[in-house]
């Protein structure tokens, strides 16, 4: 599924959220939002599901504005999990079962061989990591074409975490499906991703493609000399610029993330 | 569709299990001034109180659009209040030889009651406030103002949503407050 977002706004009262941010994703991509805690990341999210109406922008899926039968091909994972107070796993397997009309019970059959959900138990007595692994499994096995995931991996421990990842890297690669994520783990992101934007305090700093964005920065010390190019930020005791020269190397997919987030101002709190 | 008026009947009974039961219980007893009280406190506990209590975000990951949310939401209350309205009338005719004749009445004053303050609920939520004081409020003006004098030097007597003295009057703000908030509620959404 094509998602394109233009211009898009919000607020919350007095406080602008989102600024007016833009981006696309293709379809067979995993799109990765990644910025520090109050950037705009969830509430872009909830805006492309519906949730929040923007107060500007346009959001297209497909070329179409988000309705009924669009949101029964897109499958969303909240920050909050589950809400729903009294449902066990069963219940929400049938809530999810009724709503999604190419629901599949092979996937989530898989899914429950692997990891025993507890079904017959109140979800809200799971802990954040089974709610997590179960609304993932309700989500891959939904057959939605897209799927909007707030922090999936969150909570969940490092064997099932690379598992998650796995899973998430095929479901894109084998099934021509799109992910989009909002994610701090940046270290686990650049395992999956295709594309990117980084968000801060409800602006887009910077959105590419991975491999572009790699073959367009260069890592350099700070004391060597650059032609041309744009001093973006520092990364440690280096520097990250925007430049196609041959020079320092090439960043890694963090170090252009933390050059973007950290600017060209270092925080010290105990430096004299 | 009906897959998903049947997935949002099974959200509200099973997490709302406890105070429709209770709710249900009195709205049995077949006496329209008894029954009002736990109409509005029904009316109260619909999507109003999902957004409030940020259920609301919840259903909106699902494939729903405000305006089905709206709906259903509304479908359930009316199906509750008239279900207990049914049963109440035949218990009453059957255990305290009370009439039938009433019934016709009373389940349209039953829903132009719901109707008025489900609309009410879901404006107050529309413009953030809260989804029981603001109704709860408006309830104790509406009481208070309809009760004032007779029908006569009292128009307002005529179209309270409460003391609804005329009930063909009584359906134009029952009909404009819900219409009203449904509009404003798929304009606007829950937040602002």
């Amino acid at each position: 599924m094509n998602v394109q977002i233009k211009g898009l706004r919000h607020a919350f009262g007095a406080k602008t959220v989102l600024n007016g941010i833009s981006f696309e994703v293709k379809e067979g991509e995993i799109f990765s939002l990644i910025g520090p805690n109050g950037a705009g990341k969830t509430t872009t999210l909830r805006c492309l599901y519906g949730d929040i109406f923007p107060d500007g922008g346009s959001i297209l899926l497909n070329g179409q504005r988000v309705s009924s039968k669009l949101k029964e091909k897109i499958a969303v994972v909240t920050e909050s999990r589950f809400s729903f107070s009294r449902f066990t796993g069963e219940d929400y397997i049938k809530l999810w079962k009724a709503l999604y009309p190419s629901w599949d019970e092979k996937v989530f059959g898989s899914f429950i061989n692997h990891y025993h959900f507890e079904l017959q138990a109140r979800a809200d007595t799971y802990s954040m990591g089974w709610k997590t692994l179960l609304n993932l499994a309700l989500a891959f096995s939904s057959g939605a074409d897209l799927l909007i995931l707030d922090e999936p991996t969150q909570n969940l421990d490092p064997l099932i975490r690379q598992e998650v990842l796995n899973i998430l890297h095929t479901f894109v690669a084998r099934e021509g499906k799109t992910i989009i994520i909002s994610s701090h783990e940046i270290f686990e992101l650049e395992e999956i991703t295709s594309s990117f934007a980084v968000l801060r305090e409800g602006d887009i700093l910077y959105t590419d493609h991975l491999d572009d964005a790699k073959e367009n920065h260069r890592i350099v010390s700070q004391s060597e000399k650059v032609s041309y190019g744009e001093v973006i930020g520092l990364v440690k005791n280096e520097t990250l610029i925007r430049t196609t020269e041959e020079v320092g190397r090439y960043p890694t997919f963090q170090e252009i993330i933390l050059g973007y987030l950290q600017g060209k101002t270092r925080f010290l709190p105990f430096s004299r | 569709m009906l897959p998903k008026i049947e997935a949002f009947f099974m959200k509200e009974m099973k997490e709302k299990t406890g105070r429709l039961a209770i709710l249900s219980l009195f709205l049995l007893v077949p006496f329209y001034p008894f029954r009002i009280f736990f109409l509005f406190l029904l009316c109260t506990h619909m999507l109003g109180w999902d957004v409030q209590h940020k259920r609301y975000s919840s259903l909106m990951a699902l494939p729903y659009m405000p305006k089905q949310l709206f709906w259903l939401s509304y479908l359930f209350l009316v199906v509750i209040s008239v279900e207990t309205q049914l049963i109440g009338a035949a218990l009453g005719a059957g255990v305290f030889n009370m009439g039938w004749a009433p019934l016709g009445i009373h389940l349209l004053g039953s829903l132009l009651f719901v109707t008025s303050y489900y609309g009410i609920s879901m404006l107050a939520v529309t413009f953030g406030l809260d989804h029981f004081a603001i109704p709860l409020l408006v309830f104790i003006v509406d009481l208070t103002l309809g009760g004032i004098g007779f029908t006569t030097n009292n128009p307002y007597s005529l179209i309270s949503p409460v003391h609804q003295k005329s009930l063909p009057l009584a359906i134009i703000p029952a009909v404009a407050l819900l219409l009203g908030s449904a509009y404003l509620f798929e304009k606007k959404g829950a937040y602002k």
